[in-house]
C-alpha cells in the first residue's frame, strides 16, 4: 500500500521534474564547469603570452608609450568574441532582478568575454611579431537581446582593437 | 589594385601611422555592412546558450562582417588616392531584431 502510494507520488512529480528541470539542472552543472574550464584556459594562455613577451603585457590603452621616432612601423590588429550566459545564469539573474542589486553570475560571463577578447589580441600580436599594441580599445554590443521573462537566449559581442607597433628601442621600464 | 581586390593600405587607430609623416589629409572615409544571422546559427547559438560561454557562430559571423566593413572603408580610401587610414573607430548597432550593422570609419591620409 505504502509502496503504491510512493510510486503514485513519484509518477506524478518526477516526470515534470526531470523533463521540466532537466535542462536547467544540466545547464547548472555542465555550464558552470564548462565556463570555469574556459576561464582557467584563458588565464593559462594569458600567462603564456605574457611570458612570451618577456614578462610584460603587450597591450596598453595609451598612445604615447614611446617617442614616435622609436616606432618603426605599425598596423591595426583586431580580435572579437561573442558570449552568452547560460540558462541557469539567466534564471538566477531574473530572480535577482526582483530585489535588484549586483548580478554576480553575469559579472563572470563578461569577465570571461573581456579577458578572452584581450587574450586573442595578444595572440594575434604574438603571431604578427609586434612589440606592443598601443591605444587598445574595447567595444561591447548586444547581438541577441534577452527579452526577459522566461526568454533564455541572449548574446553579446566583445571587440578589442589596437595598433600593433614595432619599436627600435627596448621597452621603457615601468 | 585590381577591382574588387584588397587595397594595400596602412591602417591604425592612433592619430598617425607610427613611424610615418602625414603629408595630406583627404577626409573621412566610412564602410558599413548590415548582416542578419541565419536560422541555423540561431539554433546552434540557442543550444549553446544552455551552457553559456562563447557562441562561435556569432563570433565568426561578426568577424567576417567587420572585415567587410573595413574592406569597404579601404576601397573608399583608395578611391580618394590615400595610402593610409588613421584614427579608425568601430561601431556596432542592432538595426532590427536579428540584424546588426557593423560600421568602420577613419580619416584617409597620405603618408610618407
Amino acid at each position: 500500500m505504502v509502496d503504491e502510494a510512493v510510486a503514485a507520488v513519484l509518477w506524478t512529480f518526477l516526470p515534470p521534474l526531470i523533463f521540466g528541470g532537466g535542462p536547467l539542472l544540466f545547464s547548472w552543472i555542465v555550464g558552470n564547469s564548462y565556463q570555469n574550464r574556459k576561464l582557467n584556459d584563458t588565464a593559462a594562455r594569458e600567462k603564456a603570452s605574457i611570458t612570451a613577451f618577456g614578462g610584460r603585457d603587450p597591450l596598453t590603452s595609451t598612445v604615447h608609450l614611446y617617442p614616435s621616432a622609436d616606432i618603426t612601423h605599425g598596423r591595426l590588429l583586431t580580435a572579437n568574441v561573442s558570449i552568452g550566459p547560460s540558462w541557469w545564469q539567466f534564471l538566477l539573474a531574473s530572480l535577482k532582478k526582483i530585489i535588484g542589486g549586483r548580478i554576480h553570475v553575469f559579472d563572470r560571463v563578461l569577465e570571461f568575454g573581456r579577458r578572452e577578447a584581450l587574450q586573442r589580441l595578444r595572440e594575434i600580436a604574438q603571431a604578427e611579431g609586434v612589440d606592443h599594441v598601443i591605444n587598445v580599445r574595447l567595444d561591447t554590443s548586444m547581438i541577441v537581446v534577452n527579452k526577459g521573462g522566461d526568454s533564455k537566449s541572449g548574446a553579446m559581442e566583445i571587440f578589442a582593437y589596437g595598433t600593433g607597433v614595432h619599436v627600435a628601442k627596448p621597452a621603457p621600464d615601468a | 589594385m585590381q577591382p574588387g581586390g584588397v587595397p594595400q593600405l596602412m591602417i591604425s587607430n592612433t592619430e598617425t601611422i607610427p613611424g610615418r609623416t602625414i603629408t595630406a589629409t583627404l577626409g573621412l572615409v566610412t564602410g558599413s555592412t548590415v548582416r542578419a544571422k541565419h536560422v541555423g546559427r540561431d539554433i546552434m547559438a540557442g543550444l549553446k546558450n544552455i551552457v553559456g560561454g562563447e557562441l562561435k557562430g556569432y563570433t565568426e559571423l561578426l568577424g567576417e562582417a567587420r572585415n567587410e566593413a573595413m574592406l569597404r572603408m579601404m576601397q573608399a580610401a583608395s578611391g580618394l588616392g590615400a595610402n593610409a587610414i588613421v584614427n579608425v573607430r568601430f561601431a556596432t548597432s542592432a538595426v532590427a531584431g536579428g540584424a546588426a550593422e557593423l560600421f568602420a570609419y577613419g580619416t584617409a591620409v597620405q603618408v610618407q
